[in-house]
């Protein structure tokens, strides 16, 4: 009984003992591959975040969403956005529905698009405000400046992108009581209620501040790769100038990039390419793996610019009228010399059997509707998106010039630009004296724009700037812009 | 009673001599005088036993007069006899006839015998649900035990008590929890018993997870004995119970016509009788050119579109995806042992076809345990399960792909097997055939499940246990889209180069688990045990996807990482781990009060540190009432316990490190990145459930026993997703936050009816009335399709416009607009909540009867006071939308101005559904299934062919359903696959393309060596 009675004790206190324990050290358990907690303490772990925030950046598809942002919806959505009339280009709306909002001019704020954008841009932000809140743990100086540099530029994209689409277009006078869209600068730690909105004019001031010091951050490292370079910065600081009308200063951010960069030889050639073309100054990266969708995930821009087999379902019906105008029924047709000019060529022979290297001209037959036209940029989900072209920059340099010299004789700066992109194109080269005075050159820059630049989702943004009117409608008024959305007004209360 | 045990102990513990020993011999026979052989055969308060030999007939030592015999066997039930001077004692023993009235139940850690248990455990044995032909092994249990409810997402026990987190009850085979839903694939023929813990005091003892109930699954292990081996084979075929009325391809037609006219405007000139004609007139005018064939208004036809004079088929598309589907299996199995060591080995193979096509299973379980009793003091159990699946399953797709989608297809349309099953007159249109004959879709799963359980008698009052156990399961998913079907295809059909998908899970659990078991003397009107142990478990997983546009499995795995069609995901693996320490104590007072306290220490690393420990305790107390002396042993009631428990058990979050920042890894251009996944929530903490259970349980008069049970369960500290404003990057958080509660009554009933030499009629009956109702989620609202959590209303509550009939002058549909009146605006009719998926009451009538050789049971299944939306009829049923096949009853739909119609007018311009209670039915029913009749070849002839017994049956599986449900199967229940376990949480009772349970007749034969 005595050694029972101690056997029993000491089994219980042992048991006791065992279950005592701090077993904490038992429940540090983690699975191989899992990243988490502070990935922001390292310089690794920071450069995997920004890598993180150019993924989202280009909305590539994650098994669920694809196409926001740069990638496609900030393209997609301001061109359908500037559609005058389905004589101009009629919307699949059975293959597009989440689109047609857009199409009609009457987006609704559950609009499933406007959700998912500005859900992943505001996570790429949260993504950008973190990496600048620890750049500190970025200990190589070199990296420290270009990671620094990328961020706050990638920052200032984001915004001045959002400000665009979600805010009033900046009017001097009424900017800084137009409230646009928040305006964050530190991360969200603890998810919760909506914040404010901020002004157009404090997003517009704090857009040109990144830009200008990311500018001074990525300098030295020229092009930098596919990366956001200081030209690209430049290139987004010259279309804040446009906007707000500082002729002077996008005059002197275009002179900066021009030199650096050429034209490709075709106006094709600028598009579908599958790395960074001689004049692309920031595009969109996409391979096989790593893509925006198209066909098989049902997003991205090829899912609805494309008609090509297993590429897209050509949702994008383009009428051959409207690229010609002969009647002057549009506002904006590019009123194209389809025989001439390379960038309103079409393929009449286009079938099933086309692969992207097949077509050569700027339009083909939709393959799934063949009385209508597709658009041949964004055949493919494993080519780059252009987002700045060297054209853009020309372009722009020319119209600002143009619109300072309109009652003087032609700007002759103005007048190359136009030239260099009119013979790209295959059109012939106009002299001075073709134009009486400076405002004609500037309504044919325009009209060049229009050719140059269509279905890129510039249209928008430039009727808006200019103040101009579609149907009868000034581009400013709200039907233009997009909602806040439902679920950030849910989340006021 | 413990009295004469200390005395016997003292006595042989004083008196060495041996000639004290007297031998008792005798036979041990059943029933019918059938000797019964493998007996087991003690002395209480010995360690002699021995076992009966084929005849029945034992011999064993006993100390003296005063010394009891103790007679236990498999089915039997167990007895006591004293010797009292006698040297020759023959037992016949029953078998154990009205479930769970005797035995043991296993409770967790150690068996408990019914009487003495205070908590609530429900057991259903093997036998009685071996020869269900059932998909998986949860079905089994439909209908058997108050409380338990089997749908097709799984079992619950006492209804569902987390939004996020599963609603599973903890499944835990031979004593190893599992975490890889292997359970699943466990063929019923090799389960022993199965216990349900389902109040707190039964399921504390394993602490999270258990907040759902546990099932303890005992598979078999071997007895003492010669060598015995079973075979059976089984065979059986499957249908549709039902086949629902649908347009035919003259009414399709005529709907066509309907839609091409109102299209253009002419809808005034429709009639009934007016479709009829032009159907006619078309019809007897096909092939004619010219542009008058018909003339409507001042509109002429020449024809109705390019398609409709080809569509002249008559298809049932009904007979086309429906299939009889055979099904088999076959079982061996061997078991024996001497007394010191047994064993038990089987295997079965099980192939199955379902109902619609192209859905098939196979299945193989290997079961080999081994007990042994290694010295006088250790015994050794060792099991081992092998399970490997293979299912051939169906597209889950929303679009026409679903087999049971072809109902939608047109009638007057045909598939042409000679052009890859595409229609004939519309082949652009999305149709099941082509996809179910070129695409495969097979799910494999390998699983193990082992445990190794030892157990060492210290001495008669302290035993340690030490059990270790693995889970092992890989699961392998593979779909490939072959270049025909749309997803695989090109834009064009038959171009385009397939796309094969490859996704891989790898489960891995162990768990290792000590206690000791002491059972002091305490005075011989007490007994007291006390458990004390702790365990540890850890499970890891990891998971592999890739997907390329190819055409074959092989071709997809063979693909390296550089290749550029291959996209590869990787997805994070998991590990997660659980330390905990535990105690219970059982205390009763001269056998008849009771009392059990229980407590548990769990620490799991799914939580931040300083919230990883939970403590969980519960008490149960019992009383039984007919022990007491004023209770009559001759009186009619013969047992009466009344029994109340209360505690508290937690819940886990699913994720393995919801409490922290994860990341993902993603890769953009040729770098590799980090994308966050979800935010820290570092107040992250255990979902608490505490229960408490009242009950009553008798037996009366020897032939009938039941019980009674009241139950309430509260949940508190719910995670659920609350919106957050999106400039996060998320539109939701999951947060602890709500309450929600389960309260019901279950009532359950076994009663012998007749007990005669040749007759015996048992049945068994219960019954659950249950509620539900979310108290709490911080004023947040949460609606996912046709269904909400709401706070106020049971969970899943159906949130539907509520729908008004059809407007009599323009055939417009009609809904309540929340001030008393109607408007034809769907938009903007408000939603209420109109009815609620959880069944107000359910159970199950099982009555055995049988009569000589033969033997007849049948169950009646009901399910009451519950309602089911038929998601199917936004579709089917829905005047014609989108041009899609009906049902037969939207003939009666609205055509001409004055119709009082049931159905709106055909809109063919409406793309919207417009979802509304229009759909939403009663679900209420009663089902005949679980029909077996045997047939027990006398033993005389069997043994002539060398056999120990062989039974021959027929039998059947839903049977027969009353009900009144539009549908295929009130018994029903979509699950998205895109939506998450909240999803599956959220979403209850809707019916979308789902098919039906089938109506299965078996046959089969039993054999024993």
């Amino acid at each position: 009984m005595k050694s029972n009675s101690r056997f029993i004790k000491s089994a219980l206190a042992g048991v006791l003992f065992l279950s005592g324990i701090s077993c904490n050290s038992l429940l540090d358990i983690d699975a191989d591959g899992n990243i988490s907690g502070d990935i922001y303490a390292t310089e690794a772990g920071i450069q995997n975040a920004l890598v993180g925030a150019y993924y989202n950046l280009g909305g590539i598809y994650d098994g669920v969403e694809g196409g926001e942002l740069l990638g496609g919806d900030f393209i997609l959505i301001s061109t359908l956005l500037s559609v005058q009339s389905i004589f101009e280009m009629d919307w699949d709306d059975a293959n597009g529905p989440a689109y047609s909002n857009f199409v009609n001019r009457n987006i609704l704020a559950t609009n499933s698009r406007v959700e998912a954008n500005w859900r992943r841009a505001y996570e790429t932000l949260n993504t950008l405000n973190s990496i600048l809140a620890n750049i500190d743990n970025v200990t190589t100086t070199s990296e420290k400046n270009r990671i620094q540099g990328e961020a706050l530029a990638m920052r200032g994209i984001l915004y001045f992108e959002m400000v665009r689409l979600w805010g009033q277009e900046y009017d001097a006078a009424t900017a800084s009581t137009d409230f646009a869209i928040p305006l964050l600068l530190d991360p969200v730690d603890e998810p919760g209620r909506s914040p404010d909105l901020n002004t157009v004019e404090e997003i517009y001031t704090q857009v040109e501040a990144d830009l200008t010091t990311a500018s001074g951050l990525l300098q030295s490292l020229g092009k930098n790769g596919t990366n956001i370079s200081y030209y690209a910065c430049q290139a987004y600081l010259m279309r804040l100038a446009m906007h707000k009308d500082e002729f002077d200063d996008a005059i002197a951010f275009a002179d900066i990039i021009i030199p650096e960069f050429s034209l490709t030889a075709t106006p094709q050639d600028a598009f579908n390419n599958t790395s960074n073309s001689t004049e692309d100054i920031f595009a969109i990266q996409q391979n096989g793996a790593n893509n925006t969708g198209d066909i098989s995930t049902g997003t991205g821009l090829t899912n609805y610019y494309s008609s090509l087999n297993g590429k897209g379902l050509g949702a994008m019906r383009v009428q051959k009228l409207f690229l010609t105008n002969p009647f002057g029924d549009f506002d904006n047709s590019p009123e194209y010399d389809t025989l001439v000019d390379l960038r309103g060529s079409i393929d009449n022979l286009a079938n099933s059997d086309y692969t992207v290297e097949s077509v050569t001209t700027g339009f083909y037959t939709n393959i799934l509707n063949t009385f209508v036209l597709s658009p041949a940029k964004y055949m493919s989900s494993d080519r780059v998106i252009p987002i700045v072209r060297l054209s853009e920059i020309q372009l722009t340099r020319a119209e600002a010039r143009a619109f300072q010299s309109q009652n003087l004789p032609p700007d002759v700066t103005a007048l190359n630009d136009y030239n260099a992109i009119r013979t790209r194109a295959g059109l012939s080269a106009l002299m001075a004296s073709d134009f009486s005075l400076g405002a004609i050159l500037y309504d044919s820059i325009l009209l060049e724009r229009k050719r140059e630049f269509l279905y890129e989702g510039l249209l928008l943004h430039d009727m808006r700037r200019r103040g101009e009117s579609l149907n009868g409608n000034p581009a400013i008024g709200a039907e233009f812009l997009l909602p806040i959305p439902q679920s950030e007004l849910d989340a006021t209360q | 009673m413990i009295r004469i045990l200390f005395g016997t102990l003292f006595f042989v513990g004083l008196v060495v001599s041996v000639s004290g020993q007297q031998t008792i011999s005798g036979t041990v026979t059943d029933a019918d005088g059938q000797p019964l052989p493998s007996v087991s055969v003690k002395v209480v308060g010995s360690s002699e036993g021995t076992i009966t030999d084929v005849d029945g007939k034992y011999r064993i030592s006993v100390p003296d007069d005063y010394a009891i015999l103790i007679f236990s066997g498999e089915g039997l039930e167990t007895q006591e006899i004293h010797v009292n001077s006698r040297s020759v004692i023959d037992v016949e023993m029953k078998a154990v006839l009205v479930s769970g009235s005797s035995g043991e139940l296993t409770t967790g850690y150690g068996s408990q015998s019914k009487e003495s248990i205070t908590g609530n455990v429900a057991s259903v044995s093997g036998e009685a649900i071996r020869d269900n032909p059932v998909s998986n092994l949860e079905s089994s249990l439909g209908g058997r035990t108050a409380g338990v409810r089997v749908q097709a997402g799984g079992v619950q026990v006492r209804g569902s008590a987390s939004l996020t987190a599963s609603n599973q009850p903890l499944y835990v085979v031979d004593g190893v929890p599992l975490a890889s839903g292997s359970q699943s694939n466990i063929n019923p023929a090799n389960i022993k018993s199965m216990e349900i813990l389902k109040d707190a005091s039964a399921s504390a003892i394993y602490g999270t997870r258990a907040a759902n109930g546990v099932v303890v699954i005992t598979t078999h292990s071997g007895t003492n004995g010669k060598m015995q081996i079973e075979a059976d084979y089984q065979f059986g075929i499957s249908q549709t119970p039902k086949k629902l009325d649908l347009l035919t391809a003259e009414e399709y037609n005529q709907q066509v016509i309907e839609f091409r006219v109102r299209q253009l405007g002419l809808g005034d000139f429709v009639t009934k009788t007016n479709l009829l004609i032009w159907q006619q007139i078309l019809t007897s005018t096909l092939g004619q050119k010219g542009t008058d064939r018909l003339i409507i208004g001042n509109v002429s036809f020449g024809s109705l579109g390019p398609f409709y004079d080809s569509l002249q088929y008559s298809t049932d598309w009904q007979d086309a995806v429906f299939q009889s589907g055979i099904s088999q299996r076959a079982t061996v199995s061997a078991q024996g042992g001497t007394e010191k060591f047994g064993y038990y080995v089987s295997a079965i193979y099980n192939t199955r076809e379902g109902i619609l096509i192209g859905s098939k299973a196979d299945q193989f379980n290997g079961l080999v345990s081994l007990s042994s009793q290694v010295s006088s003091k250790l015994s050794a159990k060792l099991s081992f399960n092998y399970i490997y699946g293979k299912d051939n399953r169906l597209r889950e797709d929303q679009d026409l792909g679903a087999p049971l989608q072809a109902l939608a297809l047109p009638p007057s349309d045909q598939a042409d097997p000679s052009n890859n099953y595409y229609l004939r007159v519309s082949k652009l249109l999305y149709n099941p055939l082509t996809e179910v004959n070129f695409s495969d879709n097979i799910g494999i799963s390998n699983g193990m499940i082992g445990s190794l359980g030892l157990t060492y008698e210290v001495n008669d009052q302290l035993s340690l246990d030490l059990k270790t156990g693995i889970d092992f399961s890989d699961q392998r998913d593979e779909i490939r889209l072959g270049p025909e079907t749309r997803d695989g295809g090109g834009t064009f059909r038959g171009t385009g180069s397939g796309r094969s998908q490859l996704s891989t899970g790898e489960f891995k659990n162990f768990l290792i688990n000590g206690w000791a078991t002491y059972r002091p003397s305490i005075g011989d009107q007490s007994k007291l045990s006390v458990i004390l142990g702790g365990s540890y478990e850890q499970s890891t997983s990891n998971f592999t996807f890739r997907v390329a546009n190819v055409n074959g499995i092989s071709e997809l795995e063979g693909m390296d990482d550089t290749n550029p069609l291959l996209q590869e995901s990787i997805i994070p693996g998991g590990a997660n781990a659980f330390v905990s320490s535990f105690a219970r104590i059982n205390y009763s007072y001269r056998d008849r009060y009771l009392l059990q306290v229980s407590g548990r220490r769990d620490g799991s690393s799914k939580f931040p540190e300083n919230n990883r420990f939970g403590t969980f305790l519960a008490v149960s107390g019992g009383w039984i009432l007919s022990e007491e002396s004023f209770f009559s042993t001759d009186g009619f009631i013969k047992f009466l316990k009344i029994k109340a428990s209360y505690g508290g058990i937690g819940n886990t979050p699913p994720g393995d490190k919801d409490y922290r920042r994860n990341f993902s890894e993603i890769a953009y251009d040729t770098l590799d990145g980090y994308r966050l996944i979800n935010p820290a929530n570092f107040a992250l903490k255990w979902e608490s459930t505490s229960q408490l259970n009242v009950g009553l349980e008798y037996s009366l008069g020897g032939r009938v026993s039941g019980s009674f049970d009241y139950y309430k369960k509260s949940t508190n500290d719910l995670l659920f997703p609350v919106p957050v404003s999106p400039t996060s990057g998320f539109f939701q958080v999951t947060k602890n936050g709500g309450s929600m509660t389960n309260s019901g009554f279950e009532i359950g009933l076994s009663s012998t009816n007749m007990d005669r030499a040749d007759w015996n009629w048992t049945t068994d009956f219960n019954i659950t009335f249950s509620k539900n109702k979310v108290e709490d989620l911080g004023g947040q609202r949460l609606i996912l399709g046709s269904n909400a959590f709401l706070e106020g209303y049971p969970a899943s509550v159906f949130y539907l416009r509520k729908y008004a009939g059809v407007d009599p002058d323009n055939g417009d549909a009609l809904y309540d607009d929340g001030n008393g009146g109607t408007t034809n605006d769907w938009e903007n009719a408000p939603r209420s909540v109109v009815g609620d998926p959880n069944p107000g009451f359910y159970g199950g009538l099982t009555n055995s009867v049988s009569y000589k050789n033969f033997d007849l049971s049948f169950m009646v299944q009901f399910v009451g006071d519950v309602d089911v939306y038929y998601a199917t009829g936004e579709f089917l049923s829905n005047s014609g939308i989108l041009g899609l096949n009906q049902l037969a009853s939207q003939r009666d739909r609205w055509y001409e101005v004055d119709d009082v119609a049931k159905y709106p007018r055909l809109n063919p311009f409406q793309t919207n559904t417009n979802a509304s209670t229009r759909w939403l039915e009663d679900g209420s029913f009663a089902r005949l299934t679980n029909v077996i009749f045997t047939y027990h070849l006398p033993q005389d002839k069997v043994e002539g062919w060398g056999l120990t017994h062989m039974e021959v049956y027929i039998g059947g599986q839903n049977l027969w359903t009353l009900s009144n449900y539009t549908g295929y199967d009130p018994e029903v229940n979509y699950i998205d696959p895109t939506t998450g376990v909240l999803g599956q949480n959220i979403n209850k009772g809707i019916d979308n393309f789902t098919a039906p349970q089938p109506r299965i007749f078996t046959t089969g034969i039993k054999i024993g060596l």
